[in-house]
């Protein structure tokens, strides 16, 4: 007859340990959880046709052979403004080792933009994505977001939040062992 | 005569083209409808990626505008509703879904209010059987004052029952 509070007992014991479990498994998740992974990392970058702030056009397929770090940032951004510098030393030291640096400006006022781009004296490769047609197509969530494609063309890593030089090098790095 | 067969010729051929026209017109407006309805239809299955628990149909957000914007074109290449969700789960993962899919780690969420009810049902089912014991035991020592009750538990313990 006591055997029934007995199983009440355990019963509840396991249900309430197996809520914990999870509860911790979720936090240690969210932990995790501050760079997502993007499921087109290994994938090949789409060939797109960027309108470039200089006026040019750029074909992405023009740009295979080199590794590309493809930034996506809009001018109202602190986290850009915050990465910016980061950008452009990095490009400075990387520009002649065959790595091309690219930004693409969405979800932004196409005149900001261009005024940005002029106060902090941007040197690498800038253009917009004025219908946001391909921040969708990469599975861009918001700014600064950035791809980093090796010289065949396939995407190597995805990086959300703002860039320092190191992580930069890391990632360049990471993408140029990634060809052999 | 000629002159009013002419006339008939001339009425029924503007006719036919007004009717025509109004049918074309009846048509693209309805194909829009429904698009219109398809597209919400899908963003209501789209979560807005910046935007805290709103669909793409709720939001206002840039990003989900132009999420709509790549429903709408996808759908006018005749693309399927499951491919279109396809396509934004291969870019933006699982997590895109209102309602992830009933599998793996996912599975959990759709087990987990159960399991929770069952847990509350077992703590009750616990409570109720303790204080129906408890009231079984007070029951039994009705009408027996607490030392006639202290002597039956040293006459039990001496005779070992």
């Amino acid at each position: 007859m006591n055997i029934i509070p007995r199983v009440l007992q355990i019963s509840t014991f396991l249900l309430i340990a197996f809520f914990i479990g999870i509860l911790g498994l979720s936090i240690i998740g969210k932990k995790n959880n501050n760079n997502p992974v993007s499921p087109l990392i290994g994938k090949q970058f789409p060939d797109y046709e960027i309108q470039l702030f200089n006026g040019n056009k750029l074909s992405i397929s023009n740009l295979k052979g080199n590794v590309i770090l493809i930034n996506f940032w809009a001018s109202w951004c602190s986290p850009c403004k915050e990465e910016f510098p980061a950008l452009e030393a990095s490009w400075l030291k990387h520009k002649d080792k065959q790595v091309v640096f690219l930004g693409i400006n969405i979800l932004d006022d196409k005149n900001h933009a261009k005024r940005y781009l002029q106060t902090y004296k941007s040197n690498y490769l800038n253009g917009v994505d004025s219908d946001g047609s391909i921040a969708v197509d990469l599975g861009v969530a918001g700014v600064p977001e950035t791809f980093f494609v090796n010289e065949k063309g396939i995407i190597i890593d995805k990086y959300v939040g703002p860039l320092s030089e190191e992580i930069i090098d890391y990632y360049i790095n990471k993408t140029k062992s990634s060809n052999g | 005569m000629v002159k009013f067969i002419i006339k008939i010729k001339y009425i029924s051929v503007i006719s036919c083209l007004a009717v025509s026209f109004y049918l074309a017109s009846n048509s693209v407006n309805s194909f829009s409808e429904s698009i219109d309805v398809q597209v919400r239809e899908i963003s209501l299955h789209l979560m807005c990626p910046v935007c805290s628990g709103q669909s793409v149909a709720e939001s206002n957000a840039q990003l989900a505008k132009d999420m709509r914007t790549a429903i709408r074109k996808q759908l006018e290449q005749g693309k399927t509703k499951d491919e279109i969700l396809q396509y934004f789960v291969n870019r933006y993962g699982e997590t895109i879904l209102s309602s992830p899919p009933a599998r793996g780690f996912n599975l959990l969420i759709w087990l987990l209010p159960t399991l929770g009810i069952i847990l509350f049902g077992l703590i009750l089912g616990n409570f109720v059987y303790k204080s129906k014991l408890q009231n079984k035991n007070k029951v039994i020592r009705d009408g027996i004052n607490d030392s006639e009750f202290s002597d039956i538990e040293n006459d039990l313990k001496k005779y070992d029952l």
